[in-house]
């Protein structure tokens, strides 16, 4: 079994692409910007999945959806998995955001690994993380600002009313949906659903946004909108933001400073020349 | 407490939604209860009564049916009269009067429909009453009626009713089916009574008289020919009818009047119930990407199922124990079982759809 990993040593800043692969990072338009952490010889990653395996039991027969993957996200970093359909794309994202319990392994968050009571995993998925779907996620019989304001209601000091949707605005306003906010879901296109659903993740100021498919049911044109919205906030030099994106859509790999091919429940970093190509 | 406040006023939120399905739930249990409480009284009264008529067919009864004749001049012949009246002293017979009783007090039982049993053997034809061998005056109130107490002056007794029969307490009659006796006013008079009454009284205990031909003191046949002369004196010719076999013909009668009442309500209570079903798992789809969504962002599963339960109480178990409440107070007793019913129906539905609900968020979510 072939496992591809992230070398530790050459995790020591995020802006260092070139490190992992025959990419050069001055190659790629949507380079990273230097962080604000550069020179530091230890960067600590926001994520870390250490020798995860899940295997799913279907019938009588047992699929390995992950097989001792490995993967570290660090600060500023646009992390790609790419993979067919069925590949276990989501089933990880789902492990990363303590969405589901890994059979093996451990996921580390900022240096520490979380206990696993529902509620400390509840306030991870509220804190830390910010989730993005194909589907948009969104509900459309209520309004925007009602859309984006779920977050705050699960914060460990929840915040209601106005003051939500103060903040709301401030979030809808990075996402080019200022004056939205009153607007029903339903009476929205496509492209400013999902921007609906970026703003939602971004009002709690995650930390990680963990994107499944997020340009999939997106055309040209909104599909690069949402990936600068995401690039922009994934390299926010003020920042310790990170982004996990599982895709299989070809738009989204010069927005990435490293690309991880799924297939088969092994983890494999890919060379994007080789991928664009 | 402030995230649960939160989450039930979440949950009455998302009703508002679902404004037409709350309000068909409404008409359906609304629908299903009245229609149930109006045929079960009905089918249980004529069961049970029936079942009940078992024992008086175990004394080879004979009753009467009668022809009257107008053109004839009538009598107040009182040998019939006195004959049942001495056969209800034996014990070797039983009769009631149902109609036409205190004719000329009008507001008589305050007007509620009065039955009266004679003989010791009483317990025969009337069922549900306690003590039903004693043939002491008495009288008791239906389960129905309102009222704490009713006085009751009749053949020279002044009782007074205060206690109320069993809510299941029903008569069978050899003429027709069963009868609850939930709005009667029931008085058990001794055979010394009969005499003291008025003729349109014992015109009508005559026509209900059954004799027990199995009782070793069994009317003679010299005493039964005289009772049929005096009745035919009196305008009324009477033809014996041996109830043991009849009650088969009847309970076949009784069968199918069951079948044409339970059938279509049994048809009628499954079909709205995998309606209510549906219309719970519908509900709880249509808010299946809310709750993920949550989940998604920080809500606990404990914290959703609050919001789930506020939100299947209002939308489901509210809107189809509502009508059934409502009918309930109008018409109490009729409505019980109805009411029990769909109590069951509405908790079976209501903790399927929570436990759908919650596992579905955990399945769609991993």
């Amino acid at each position: 079994m072939t496992i591809h990993t992230t070398d530790s040593t050459l995790a020591t800043d995020s802006t260092t692409v070139v490190n992992y692969d025959t990419v050069s990072a001055t190659a790629n338009p949507t380079q990273s910007p230097a962080s604000p952490e550069e020179g530091n010889t230890m960067i600590q990653p926001l994520l870390e999945l250490k020798r995860i395996t899940h295997r799913y039991h279907q019938g009588d027969s047992v699929i390995t959806a992950l097989d001792t993957v490995n993967l570290e996200l660090l600060p500023h970093e646009i992390v790609c998995i790419m993979g067919p359909s069925g590949g276990g794309k989501t089933t990880l994202l789902n492990i990363c955001g303590f969405l589901l319990q890994p059979d093996h392994g451990k996921v580390v968050v900022n240096g520490k690994v979380p206990d696993q009571s529902s509620s400390r995993r509840a306030r991870l998925r509220n804190q830390v993380f910010g989730y993005i779907r194909q589907d948009y996620a969104v509900i459309d019989h209520d309004k925007v600002w009602q859309n984006v304001a779920i977050p705050l209601e699960y914060r460990k000091k929840p915040i209601y009313g106005h003051k939500a949707k103060a903040l709301c605005s401030q979030a809808l306003a990075k996402v080019n949906l200022a004056g939205k906010e009153n607007v029903r879901v339903s009476q929205l296109s496509g492209g400013q659903k999902q921007r609906v659903a970026i703003a939602r993740c971004l009002v709690n100021d995650p930390s990680i946004i963990l994107a499944d498919e997020p340009t999939a049911a997106l055309d040209h044109e909104n599909a690069q909108e949402i990936m600068t919205l995401l690039r922009d906030w994934a390299h926010d030099p003020t920042q310790r933001h990170g982004l996990i994106l599982a895709t299989h859509d070809p738009r989204i790999i010069p927005y990435c400073d490293r690309i991880f091919s799924l297939q088969d429940g092994t983890l494999t970093q890919e060379s994007a020349t080789h991928l664009q190509a | 407490m402030r995230q649960f406040g939160h989450e039930v006023g979440n949950g009455i939120a998302l009703v508002a939604n679902h404004f037409i399905q709350v309000i068909t739930i409404m008409m359906l249990m609304g629908l299903v209860c009245f229609s149930i409480g109006m045929n079960l009284p009905i089918v249980t009264d004529k069961a049970i009564a029936l079942y009940q008529s078992q024992e008086l067919r175990a004394h080879d009864p004979v009753y009467f049916t009668a022809y009257y004749d107008d053109t004839r001049e009538k009598t107040e012949d009182q040998a019939s009269v006195n004959i049942l009246a001495n056969e209800l002293t034996k014990g070797t017979a039983v009769s009631y009067i149902s109609n036409d009783i205190e004719l000329s007090h009008k507001d008589f039982a305050n007007r509620h429909h009065v039955f009266i049993v004679m003989g010791s053997k009483a317990n025969l034809a009337v069922f549900g009453i306690p003590h039903p061998q004693s043939t002491k005056p008495r009288a008791y109130l239906g389960s129905a009626l309102t009222e704490t107490s009713i006085n009751l002056p009749i053949a020279g007794y002044k009782l007074t009713a205060r206690e109320h029969l069993p809510a299941n307490a029903s008569f069978f009659s050899p003429h027709g089916f069963g009868e609850s006796f939930a709005h009667y006013v029931v008085i058990v008079l001794p055979p010394s009574a009969l005499l003291r009454m008025d003729e349109a009284e014992k015109e009508n205990a005559l026509f209900n008289t059954v004799f027990l031909m199995n009782e070793p003191s069994h009317i003679s046949d010299h005493d039964l020919s005289a009772f049929l002369h005096s009745c035919h004196r009196r305008g009324m010719d009477f033809i014996p009818q041996n109830l043991s076999v009849d009650l088969p013909e009847q309970f076949r009668k009784v069968v199918a009047f069951t079948i044409s009442y339970v059938v279509p309500s049994l048809a009628l209570l499954i079909l709205v119930f995998f309606l209510f079903y549906s219309l719970g798992k519908t509900l709880v789809r249509e808010e299946m990407t809310e709750l993920r969504i949550r989940y998604l962002f920080g809500a606990t599963l404990g914290s959703l199922s609050i919001r789930v339960i506020t939100f299947l109480l209002l939308s489901l178990v509210i809107p189809a124990v509502l009508p059934t409440a409502l009918l309930a107070y109008w018409a109490q007793e009729k409505f019980v079982i109805p009411g029990i019913i769909i109590l069951i129906f509405t908790a079976i539905v209501f903790v399927l759809c929570t436990l759908t609900s919650m596992r579905t968020i955990k399945r769609s979510i991993s």
